[in-house]
């Protein structure tokens, strides 16, 4: 029965082992071809006076009162793009603030856009040149997804592409999207996954959400495809705006291109201290000290998967490094180190137990 | 004696080994890149600067070279700058090293992180020789493609390299641009005459990059032609040179686009500063009511109403 018990444990914590170790090589796979990816975007300096060449960006934004945000979305590295923020101005003052600080001005009549159920009652735009992509929407619509319609409607731009609350965008996010976008003409939605952890179960997540299981993505899309299947609001489902409008269009047959580049990040979720790359890893080091004190072919095995377990710790700080990098999460450097040397660490300090 | 199970662990174990020194170096490499540009960088701007501008001699690095660095630097001077001689680049280039380094970058598949390298030489004017692919309807290829013809002097001979192959605007967007910034004063105006459609539709990216209105001719010339392939290529010429869309030419071009590309430009025409009026006397005879109404009320939603009170920032 210990036998059985024993074998079953190290049969989970191998499998384990090797999941770990497969989500980060995959995860360092897509870092590496979204760096070359950046580096080729970033090279990609028209001077945006061609709009067959520099398809037009409208970034939907749902307004969630971090002014932080909104200056981010205005100062992304890209030429033609415009920011349309929605909100209900009678009821949220950080959106009245807003309307203020930017200097905006009423204008004309509201857009008729007979396709969508949602029109917006005022339109803002600013008086100042330097914030000239900021179009302020005021509407009563409750929902998210029924202000992105009003967000949609105003639009001066063919692709748009949705900001949830709470969603950050990396500032050469747009450039590499669009770019990606210019490559294939035809695909009509491209997703990209936003990164939510710097652990060795954030990077598991996004590797599963590079497969199509994602639990926050963004998505450019083509603005008249949007419109053509009804917009953002109908009809309802479970999930976010962004996710809902991708199955949709999913299933109206709209070619899909999903990019393993992570071009947001959540900031809730972000700044962990790694609490779960150490439960992983001193896991697979208890399971390797027992498997020290197994008979002498046991205990070969268990220096290979120390080994690997190594590596794989390594990786996933070298991983962390490099996540750090893109989405500036603020993970220090002996936190990064700890991860690996948390299970050397361990065994030795058993082994000078017994020994002692 | 060692059992399959561990010989499978052992090579899992070599290749992640190999994996991570690989990921060790690059971060290296980049880490270093950064340093000596944090260092020496913009000490060798000034010097290259100086060296282009100013007939001052060749500067060369004191400290040991950091080739990736030196050709970021490299790139980054000759973007933000015009009017250097490409052959004194060309000279400063072969003078570093920088002609070898290159050459051993481009071997093999030119793609990602070394199509990067080759794209910064070529625009800087380094003469490689860019082992090119032959087929790729990627980006980074056609971008290399279209880069390969900014090595020809003559505009003609760079147009006829470029249309022999199907490019997309995009494509010929990069090579317009990348072909003017080492030949500023290059003359299109033959490919838009040319039978060719390529050419041609290089030759009127040329034109909404450029906005030169010596082409204004050439670009009514092909709006009134109706070549179904080169539509919307010319109406978006003609709105880059600020031309007036009320014309009978362009309402009929106009009414051969399909629905979602008349909108499109319709959208166009009202960020590019057209007035409601405008659209509204091109929209005359649109045949759908609802993109009709929809143009104009896009069109009116940029203008301030005048009829307003004009107490607007109503908080």
């Amino acid at each position: 029965m210990m036998f059985l018990l024993m074998w079953l444990y190290v049969t989970a914590v191998t499998m384990l082992a090797v999941a770990v170790t497969v989500a980060c090589v995959a995860r360092h796979v897509v870092l590496m071809r979204d760096g070359c990816t950046r580096r080729l975007a970033g090279l990609w300096t028209l001077t945006g006076c061609d709009a067959l060449a520099e398809p037009g960006v409208s970034l939907l934004v749902d307004y969630d009162g971090n002014e932080q945000t909104l200056e981010e979305l205005l100062s992304l590295d890209y030429l033609r793009y415009e920011v349309v923020v929605v909100g209900n101005l009678a009821v949220d003052h950080s959106l009245a603030r807003v309307v203020e600080r930017y200097s905006m001005v009423e204008v004309g009549a509201p857009v008729v856009d007979e396709r969508l159920s949602n029109s917006p009652r005022r339109l803002y735009r600013s008086r100042r040149r330097s914030y000239r992509r900021l179009v302020v929407v005021d509407s009563a619509a409750e929902h998210t997804a029924e202000r992105l319609d009003c967000a949609l409607a105003v639009r001066s731009y063919d692709r748009v592409l949705a900001v949830e609350r709470g969603v950050r965008l990396s500032p050469e996010a747009l450039r590499v999207m669009v770019w990606r976008a210019c490559e294939s003409p035809d695909t009509e939605v491209i997703t990209a996954p936003v990164m939510t952890d710097d652990s060795v179960m954030g990077a598991v997540s996004e590797v599963w959400g590079f497969f199509g299981r994602c639990r926050t993505e963004v998505a450019l899309m083509d603005g008249d495809t949007v419109v053509a299947v009804g917009g953002f609001s109908a009809p309802r489902g479970r999930g976010g705006a962004t996710r809902r409008i991708v199955k949709r269009l999913r299933r109206a047959g709209c070619l899909r291109l999903r990019l393993g580049v992570a071009v947001g990040r959540n900031p809730k979720a972000v700044p962990r201290v790694g609490l779960v790359d150490f439960a992983v890893c001193h896991l697979l080091g208890y399971g390797a000290v027992l498997l020290w004190f197994g008979d002498h072919t046991m205990r070969r095995v268990a220096v290979l998967c120390l080994v690997i377990l190594w590596l794989t710790g390594l990786m996933a700080a070298v991983g962390s490094r490099a996540f750090r990098r893109y989405s500036g999460s603020r993970r220090s450097w002996w936190q990064t180190i700890a991860v690996p040397l948390a299970v050397p660490f361990r065994i030795f300090l058993v082994r000078h137990r017994k020994n002692a | 004696m060692i059992t399959f199970v561990e010989s499978i662990l052992l090579l899992v174990g070599c290749a992640l080994a190999v994996f991570v020194w690989q990921e060790l170096m690059w971060d290296v490499r980049r880490r270093a890149r950064r340093q000596w540009l944090s260092r020496h960088g913009s000490g060798c701007a000034s010097h290259i600067c100086g060296y282009l501008f100013d007939d001052a001699p060749i500067p060369l690095p004191e400290t040991e070279c950091n080739h990736e660095a030196l050709l970021e630097l490299l790139h980054s001077v000759c973007t933000l700058t015009s009017g250097y001689d490409p052959r004194r680049v060309a000279l400063l280039s072969r003078r570093m090293g920088l002609d070898d380094y290159l050459q051993r970058r481009t071997r093999g598949r030119t793609r990602c992180t070394r199509a990067v390298y080759s794209l910064l030489a070529l625009q800087t004017g380094i003469d490689v020789d860019l082992r090119l692919p032959a087929t790729g309807d990627d980006l980074a290829s056609q971008t290399l493609f279209a880069l390969s013809a900014t090595r020809l002097d003559d505009t003609d001979a760079a147009v006829r390299h470029l249309a022999a192959r199907n490019l997309s605007p995009t494509s010929a967007a990069m090579a317009v641009e990348m072909r003017s910034r080492r030949y500023p004063l290059s003359d299109y105006s033959e490919a838009l005459h040319s039978a060719d459609t390529m050419a041609v539709r290089i030759g009127l990216a040329a034109v909404r990059r450029t906005a030169n209105p010596e082409m204004t001719f050439e670009v009514i010339r092909l709006v009134d032609t109706c070549n179904d392939e080169l539509l919307e290529d010319s109406l978006y010429a003609l709105v880059a040179l600020r031309l007036s869309v009320v014309r009978q030419s362009v309402a009929r071009a106009v009414a051969h686009l399909g629905e979602i590309r008349r909108t499109r430009f319709y959208r166009h025409l009202v960020v590019e500063g057209y007035s409601s009026q405008a659209i509204e006397l091109l929209c005359r005879n649109e045949p759908s009511a609802a993109i009709r109404d929809y143009a104009i009320s896009l069109g009116e939603s940029h203008k301030r109403r005048l009829d307003q009170p004009q107490k607007q920032t109503v908080l």
